[in-house]
């Protein structure tokens, strides 16, 4: 830099020597002819050397040289590279080459500034690196998180709500959570809004997997440097089967309900049976004594249906499928409610083919749901006071591909709404005695055999229910 | 005069056992299966006491009006007949 004289005395090299970059200047052949000051400080001496060799400590030439490109144009290249200084260090360095000319022939010289930009690039790097991570820990947050504007329109969504609502962003709020046309009321997001206040609500939405699903949605404000909320951050956490657990917590407490009913009125049953006896020997009455026996028997007898129930219910046990014959598993049955049915003056009748129908089921299953209807039709007209006599009829038709059990009564017969429930769990029509066990097992138990019921009932006049079952696609 | 109990009860059961333990005890039973024919005999045989199944379907609440309900055609209140309701 020496000999270039600025007006006032000053040389152009002792301005060079105090600019805060690294100034050479380089010839054709990439030698270094010139440096300031701060380069020869950073980088050690020059004279005699090549600019790789001494900004890069390597003997080979880069593969883009801004100051090579500045030779070859004459025009002023910039570019950005990492260099190595005396100690050894790393630098990033952006690069300025201008081409010196003369007379504007082509150019003998070219000056190459290099601003050291190793701590800006550092901090970028940095704050990329904390960018990414803190995109990881929105996207990977166990909950859906989208950022909405005034309009309540999506700006911002994480990954796990675009998986689960898909691509949300731009699209409306309701319209992603819920597929509404209308705004929500009330909104956390706008009560946010209104008050800067985090709320939370319960919400059910709809993902695009067409499940609903229960959120609890927490709103919380984004707050410009003003103060104001210039979004709203909506985090949704899906406590699906919290809920779920909540509501098998809840039947069971219903069971116990229903079921500490239904025994109280036996265990009655029962106490009565034993007053009976006691007093029918105490009297010496005999018929007392019998009747005594007669509650006591059959009192025990539903007991042991009402454990038989709650056993279904509580245990998820497996259906062990064999050869039945459908017409043996209904006169079983019936021999079983017969006596209960005499008790009341109800006939029972059996109607099935004389041949056995084989099919495929769990024997036991079948007899615990057709005892549950034939129960049912007895209760029914038991109740019913409208007519002097009752039957209830039990019967097993084969068809090709098909069982049809049967069983139908003369009783107080349904009313559209409690026909719509009778398969409802704890739905019972009968007061305290009912568990409302019985028909929701029965329903279970010919889902399991890839059957159903069908139900035809008028009130005052009967009830039908009708089993069909798969003989054999099982 | 022996007192007249009403037992109320859709259970047979049940109605078999208040029945026997109140005759036993000197009441006169009287026995309705469920609300309606137990409004018909709270109206027809003026019980002294009606006890009635709490969980009951149909008419539990009409048959507790009815037996509270004084006669339009008597002087005395019903209700008192039907303390123990």
């Amino acid at each position: 830099m020496k000999g270039l004289k600025l007006g006032g005395g000053f040389s152009l090299a002792s301005v060079f020597d105090c600019l805060p970059c690294y100034v050479t200047v380089q010839d054709r052949d990439m030698n270094l002819v010139s440096a300031n000051r701060r380069f020869v400080f950073e980088f050690g001496e020059f004279e005699g050397k090549k600019c790789y060799q001494v900004y890069k400590r390597k003997s080979e030439v880069c593969d883009y040289c801004p100051v090579q490109a500045s030779f070859e144009d004459g025009v002023c290249h910039t570019g950005e590279c990492k260099v190595v200084n005396k100690a050894g260090e790393e630098k990033v360095v952006l690069i300025h080459a201008a081409a010196i000319t003369e007379s504007g022939g082509m150019p003998e010289f070219v000056v190459e500034m290099a601003i050291d930009i190793t701590k800006q690039i550092r901090l970028e790097e940095e704050l990329r690196r904390r960018e990414a991570r803190y995109r990881l820990l929105f996207d990977e947050a166990p909950c859906f998180i989208s950022v909405q504007d005034r309009g309540l329109k999506v700006i911002e969504a994480n990954r796990r709500h675009k998986e689960a609502f898909g691509d949300g962003v731009g699209r409306l709020c309701y319209e992603v959570y819920k597929h509404r046309s209308e705004e929500c009321f009330p909104c956390a997001v706008q009560e946010t809004f209104q008050d800067k206040e985090v709320h939370f609500r319960e919400e059910v939405v709809c993902p695009v997997t067409g499940e609903t699903r229960h959120v609890l949605v927490y709103s919380a404000p984004i707050l410009s440097e003003d103060g104001e909320v210039e979004s709203v951050m909506e985090i949704s956490t899906d406590i699906t089967p919290l809920r779920e657990l909540q509501g098998k917590l809840e039947q069971i407490g219903l069971l116990i309900g229903s079921v500490s009913h239904s025994v109280k009125g036996l265990l009655t049953g029962l106490d009565g049976g034993i007053y009976l006896l006691k007093t029918g020997i105490e009297k010496n009455d005999m018929q007392r004594v019998s009747k005594g026996l007669q509650m006591m028997e059959r009192n025990v007898q539903r007991v042991k249906a009402v454990v038989g129930d709650i056993l279904y219910y509580a245990k998820e046990r497996e259906l062990c499928f064999e050869d039945i014959d459908a017409c043996e598993l209904t006169r079983e049955v019936t021999e079983a409610a017969t006596m209960r049915a005499k008790e009341f003056g109800i006939e029972i009748e059996v109607r099935m083919p004389e041949t056995p129908i084989i099919m495929r089921g769990d024997r036991n299953a079948l007899r615990a749901m057709l005892s549950n209807l034939v129960e049912n039709a007895i209760d029914a007209c038991r109740v019913d006071k409208s007519k002097d006599a009752h039957k209830v009829t039990i019967s097993a038709e084969a068809h090709d591909e098909e069982v049809v059990f049967g069983v139908s009564d003369n009783g107080i017969g349904m009313d559209k709404e409690t026909m719509e429930k009778a398969f409802t769990l704890f739905f019972s029509s009968k007061g305290c005695e009912g568990t409302g066990l019985g028909l929701f097992i029965a329903n279970k138990i010919a889902l399991g055999h890839k059957g159903r019921i069908k139900v035809d009932s008028t009130p005052k006049e009967g009830s039908r229910f009708s089993v069909i079952l798969p003989r054999r696609n099982i | 005069m022996r007192k007249r109990v009403l037992v109320v009860d859709d259970e047979p059961d049940v109605v078999t056992y208040i029945c026997s333990i109140l005759e036993d005890n000197g009441f006169e039973t009287a026995t309705a299966a469920d609300g309606e024919e137990a409004m018909k005999k709270v109206l027809e045989q003026r019980p002294d006491c009606v006890t009635l199944d709490i969980s009951m379907p149909h008419t539990r609440g009409k048959v507790l009006q009815v037996a509270k309900r004084k006669p339009r055609d008597e002087g005395h209140s019903c209700h008192n007949r039907h303390r123990h309701i």
